[in-house]
């Protein structure tokens, strides 16, 4: 039984980088960047600052480098705090936002910082070598067809079609159009997506995200430090953080471990879905976020890839997902994703996200997962962000 | 009788994964079976969660008929070398009440779909980055018009 957090925590700052292509930029240089819009947003200077966590998916498989963290904290004169470096594949930047929940909302600490960093674009022709040392992987498994299986189940069950999976890969196109920091701001067609070259069939090249190099970063405060320098934040409502069960036998039209975490969050933050105004989720796959549309409970089970193409996830429909553009068009360095999806949300509730805004977000959810095992993600994290007077 | 490679002496994918016959050759896949509940997994795990701690997990040899329950067809090389197209998916063993991971061999090309049966066969798993690896799959026993 897991116990509830005896006090609120807040997030009181955000920064990021473009994400995109950062060939000239070292890992070290853009998680600065990250840290020090952070910092500047959230009003704190560096002594201020308790505990870290750097969040890096890639770090030591593609740099070969380790303690990023420090390093990047180095730079800023950040020294003696506790850092602790994080990897939980594409759910490390919210694994580490979790991590400064917890010491935050349990009193260990009063301002904690979350950060993620990659540099996953790889030179033309060379394939990210994540996750080779499993029996799958030696077997021909890629992460593209562990999401094409997801798709060719539920294809199968409910009759979901090419079209409306691509009509996922359209509108975020269409929002990172609108989204100064995203990889792709220019819009893509229908026909484009699905004439683009087949990667895993069904998926193709425009229904699958990029690998990005970017940083991003929150600054986690009690409720004591923000009255202390009469600062504001948005709460964080839940943050849930979960493995799956990994049964052979499960039904893999969904993962096992996202409708777990989704149904912890939701208990945590006392709500249903219908409060919720605005949602980032891990669209690593044009499939994913259907299921994601399902599993968090925007719609029932089956009614995703309709759901999609009804235009309710858009900028202007009932429940906008992904108004940041999402991984297919804001990009994904994978340590960085959680965070820059926490970086979106924020920017919805505080009603600063320009031409992307969303008329009256007061609720904000975050959903991201990572890694494969069994055909269910290794990692799941739930965020809920409200607006809350502290 | 057809003029098939050896393929004793390849190092098996992982330790004790394959039942070999007196000549080395592979002869069927060691899943694990819990001694508490019977539930199967493959590759073998070391535990049940169904079951107290230290119930002992026994070696299970999987049948070699399945059906396919999800299917994909891949059409770039993996980053370990597999070379495109290729398929693999899920293969659900009835008569083992258990689903596993398998590459995916059809008769003509590798298009294989939900619900055609298949059958275990085993070869040199065809990546570069790890050559001499004994794998396993599953092929296309029925013709599909």
């Amino acid at each position: 039984m897991t116990r509830s957090a005896p006090s609120s925590a807040f997030v009181a700052g955000v920064g990021m980088t473009a994400f995109g292509k950062h060939p000239d930029r070292s890992l070290i240089d853009l998680g600065v960047e990250a840290v020090q819009d952070a910092m500047a947003d959230a009003g704190v200077v560096p002594r201020d600052v308790q505990a870290a966590y750097c969040g890096s998916a890639m770090a030591a498989l593609v740099q070969k480098e380790t303690g990023v963290g420090q390093s990047v904290l180095m730079q800023l004169g950040m020294g003696r705090i506790p850092v602790v470096n994080v990897e939980n594949a594409c759910a490390t930047g919210a694994t580490a936002l979790h991590l400064a929940w917890r010491d935050v909302a349990w009193g260990i600490h009063d301002v904690v910082l979350a950060f993620g960093v990659d540099k996953a674009v790889m030179p033309k022709g060379t394939v990210l070598e994540a996750g080779i040392a499993q029996v799958e992987a030696q077997l021909g498994d890629i992460f593209p067809g562990t999401f094409a299986l997801i798709a060719n189940r539920h294809m199968t069950t409910y009759g979901t079609t090419p079209e409306q999976m691509a009509q996922v890969s359209v509108k975020n196109h269409d929002n990172g159009a609108l989204n100064p920091k995203a990889q792709f701001n220019k819009p893509v067609t229908l026909d484009e997506v699905l004439a683009s070259p087949m990667i895993a069939d069904p998926l193709t090249l425009f229904s699958c995200c990029p690998n990005s190099d970017g940083a991003a970063a929150a600054v986690v405060c009690s409720r004591a430090s923000l009255k202390a320098r009469s600062a504001e934040g948005v709460e964080i409502a839940a943050s849930v953080l979960a493995s799956g069960d990994y049964e052979p036998l499960r039904d893999m039209t969904f993962w096992e471990s996202e409708r777990h975490c989704a149904r912890s969050a939701y208990a945590a933050a006392g709500i249903s879905p219908r409060e919720v105004d605005l949602v980032e989720v891990h669209d690593a796959f044009t499939i994913s976020e259907i299921v994601h549309c399902e599993t968090l409970g925007f719609c029932a089970a089956g009614e995703g890839g309709a759901f999609t193409a009804s235009g309710e996830t858009a900028l202007t429909g009932s429940i906008p997902i992904n108004p940041s553009g999402g991984l297919l068009a804001r990009g994904h360095p994978p340590g960085a994703s959680g965070l820059a999806q926490i970086y979106e949300i924020v920017q919805q509730l505080r009603g600063t996200a320009g031409e992307r805004q969303i008329r009256s977000a007061e609720t904000g959810l975050a959903q991201i997962m990572g890694g494969n095992k069994g055909n269910d993600a290794q990692a799941c994290a739930i965020h809920i962000l409200r607006n809350t007077v502290a | 009788m057809t003029d098939k490679p050896s393929l004793a002496g390849l190092a098996p994918l992982r330790p004790g994964m394959f039942r070999l016959d007196a000549n080395g050759e592979p002869t069927g896949l060691v899943a694990g079976r819990c001694s508490g509940c019977g539930r199967v997994t493959f590759p073998a795990r070391a535990g049940c969660p169904h079951c107290p701690p230290g119930t002992p997990v026994e070696d299970h040899l999987l049948s070699g008929d399945g059906v396919v329950y999800a299917a994909t067809t891949i059409r770039l090389p993996s980053a370990l070398g597999h070379p495109a197209p290729y398929s693999y998916g899920y293969v659900d063993l009835a008569a083992d009440d258990t689903r596993i991971f398998a590459p995916l061999v059809g008769e003509k090309g590798p298009a294989v779909s939900v619900g055609d049966a298949v059958r275990l066969v085993f070869f040199e798993i065809p990546a570069k980055a790890i050559p001499g690896t004994l794998g396993y799959g599953f092929a296309v026993q029925e013709s599909r018009s």
